[in-house]
């Protein structure tokens, strides 16, 4: 749905976005991650033809996005990270401006907009003026307004900054019904843990670089991320223990190990392979396992690390670079 | 057969939603409504002066209505300066509102192209200015009524008008999509008129190319259509004094440089109407 090829973004001698590549696929949710000033919202604005590249392609829906611009228009919906309002305009009237901007006839435009505003949980504000809604009331009729063409991509940057843990909740679940729906979506965010869960691959960029894109599990292996391992042995086993705690210690992929009472925790940066090396390991020693488990890392944790790594080569490049 | 701009201009009007949009936001709004409330007390102020002068005279020496033909010359040169005033107030906010409340981004991403954005901001302001122009012709209708002027001149000075709303109205798109702030455009729109007006000015005194320079400043279609008028109705001599017969080679000069000026300031109009469409842009640099 969404090819970015070799993407530039200069502004003057500064590079916002550097040569970036990434691809999302139809019904993908794809998380963009990184700090602020990492390029993403750059990127965002030149997929919606609000920016001009500097270089590079992109490609929405197999239409090249610079070149047929008012027709990828018709496939995207976009909402940024500020709404601004109308004053005067109410609810219903908002959504019917903007659905007349698309062509699409009066008599049906209402229909289309109370069936969004219904899918966002505001049909019963629609006579309210615009500026009198909360704020995340404010994000959700966004979100319906960049959904009144029925577009196939959904580019949103940061839609629940400022919002509430009750709107970060339901703006959550209508992205993940829109994606039920067959939408592609776009989407940046600081709110790590709740991307972790919505999305099916994410990309993170830092110094407008993309440093790594894909599947969150596959990125998780690539980046040597320690993912921790939970080891339970029959209850009883103490000196098993000892010795299985000397065993983990001595494998090159730990990196710590803590227990308790009934279990070890052992912080793990090998992949699957080395994980599954360990198990066999320890049966092989007749220690009494009577559970391993290996947990799912975390989205925040895996970013720090991209990024720190990524800051320490940028000191060292940099650094060449004085000499 | 119609250009593609003809026909994209003809679809500005009846379905451009920026343009129904922003006529039924004004609509809401208490803005217009006051600035037509003063607009009109201003006027009201003036034909009653002239009334009471007029009666000051008729009570002193002699019965003679035509005094209050003054009135004409004299609203005419008020609205001017109002319309354009105006004109520069309620475009200030039209297009660097809309980048303040970053509206003009989403706007942006739907397939509204930025002619098509600057036209329907235009067209609105033009029907707002009409607003100011039709209800200040009663007042007009006083000396029309009292003075022997002729509906083709009524006719023609609203046509003149409208032609200034546009002029004044595209300078002042054209300074609200380059600033973020409304009263920094409508200053600059005011600025930017003067200027043009005082430039042309001067330039007309130039023997070689005044004619060139009148052209291009509004105020020469208003000054034939005033010396036209007044010949008609005989007011020029009665200003004067004595008795003026303009010969018919002047008069039909007066009206071709009308008709160039209209021409010459429609072209300034699209010029900053095609500006305008470069800075709103829907493919910005930075």
């Amino acid at each position: 749905m969404l090819m970015i090829r070799d993407l530039t973004k200069k502004y003057g001698r500064f590079v916002a976005v550097n040569h970036i590549n990434m691809h999302v696929g139809k019904g993908e949710i794809f998380g963009f991650v990184g700090p602020n000033g990492a390029g993403k919202t750059t990127t965002m604005r030149i997929c919606c033809g609000l920016l001009k590249a500097t270089s590079g392609q992109v490609m929405i829906d197999g239409t090249d996005a610079f070149r047929a611009r008012q027709a990828v228009k018709r496939k995207i919906g976009y909402v940024p990270d500020f709404f601004g309002v109308y004053d005067n305009l109410k609810v219903l009237e908002y959504m019917r401006f903007f659905g007349s901007m698309y062509d699409i006839p009066s008599a049906q435009v209402t229909e289309i907009a109370r069936g969004l505003l219904k899918l966002v949980n505001l049909d019963e504000w629609e006579e309210l003026l615009v500026d009198r809604l909360s704020r995340g009331m404010k994000q959700r009729l966004c979100m319906a307004r960049a959904l009144i063409h029925n577009p196939q991509l959904l580019i949103l940057d940061e839609p629940n900054s400022g919002l509430d843990p009750r709107a970060r909740f339901e703006m959550k679940e209508i992205i993940k019904n829109l994606s039920s729906m067959g939408k592609t979506i776009v989407i940046s965010s600081h709110i790590l843990p709740e991307l972790a869960e919505m999305c099916t691959s994410i990309g993170v960029m830092d110094r407008g670089k993309m440093i790594v894109s894909g599947k969150v599990d596959d990125i998780m292996k690539q980046s040597q991320f320690t993912q921790p391992i939970r080891i339970r042995l029959s209850s009883g086993a103490s000196e098993a223990k000892e010795q299985a705690v000397r065993l983990i210690r001595e494998d090159p992929h730990t990196e710590k190990v803590t227990f308790t009472e009934e279990e070890l925790f052992v912080t793990f940066c090998g992949g699957d392979d080395e994980a599954a090396r360990l198990l066999r390991q320890l049966i092989q020693k007749a220690i009494p396992v009577a559970g391993f488990y290996r947990e799912k890392g975390d989205l925040e944790s895996l970013f720090m690390k991209i990024i720190s790594t990524s800051a320490r080569q940028a000191t060292r490049q940099k650094g060449k670079g004085d000499r | 057969m119609k250009s593609k701009r003809q026909i994209e201009l003809k679809l500005v009007m009846e379905t451009n939603p920026i343009f129904r949009q922003e006529l039924w936001l004004s609509s809401r709004s208490g803005k217009i409504p006051l600035l037509l409330l003063g607009y009109n007390l201003l006027l009201a102020l003036i034909a009653v002066l002239a009334i009471a002068i007029a009666n000051s005279v008729l009570y002193d020496i002699s019965y003679d209505y035509s005094a209050l033909s003054m009135l004409f010359p004299l609203l005419v040169c008020v609205q001017i300066v109002v319309v354009t005033l105006v004109a520069a107030v309620i475009t200030g906010g039209s297009i660097s509102d809309e980048r303040e409340k970053q509206t003009l981004d989403v706007i942006l991403t739907t397939p509204m192209t930025p002619f098509s954005i600057a036209a329907g901001k235009l067209g609105s302001v033009i029907v707002k200015l009409m607003m100011f122009i039709i209800s200040g012709l009663p007042t007009l209708s006083v000396a029309f009524i009292l003075g022997g002027l002729s509906w083709l001149a009524l006719l023609e000075f609203v046509g003149l008008m409208v032609i200034l709303s546009i002029y004044a109205g595209s300078i002042g798109i054209f300074c609200s999509s380059m600033t973020k702030k409304s009263a920094q455009a409508t200053r600059q729109t005011i600025i930017i008129i003067i200027l043009l007006y005082v430039i042309t000015a001067f330039g007309s005194l130039d023997e070689k190319n005044a004619l060139l320079f009148l052209f291009f400043n509004p105020l020469s279609m208003f000054a034939g259509f005033l010396l036209r008028t007044l010949d008609s109705t005989g007011l020029l001599g009665y200003f004067a004094g004595y008795e003026i017969i303009m010969p018919d080679s002047v008069i039909r000069l007066s009206r071709i440089a009308s008709e160039l000026g209209i021409i010459a300031n429609m072209s300034i109009a699209a010029f900053f109407i095609w500006l305008s469409t470069f800075s709103i842009g829907a493919v910005r640099k930075t």
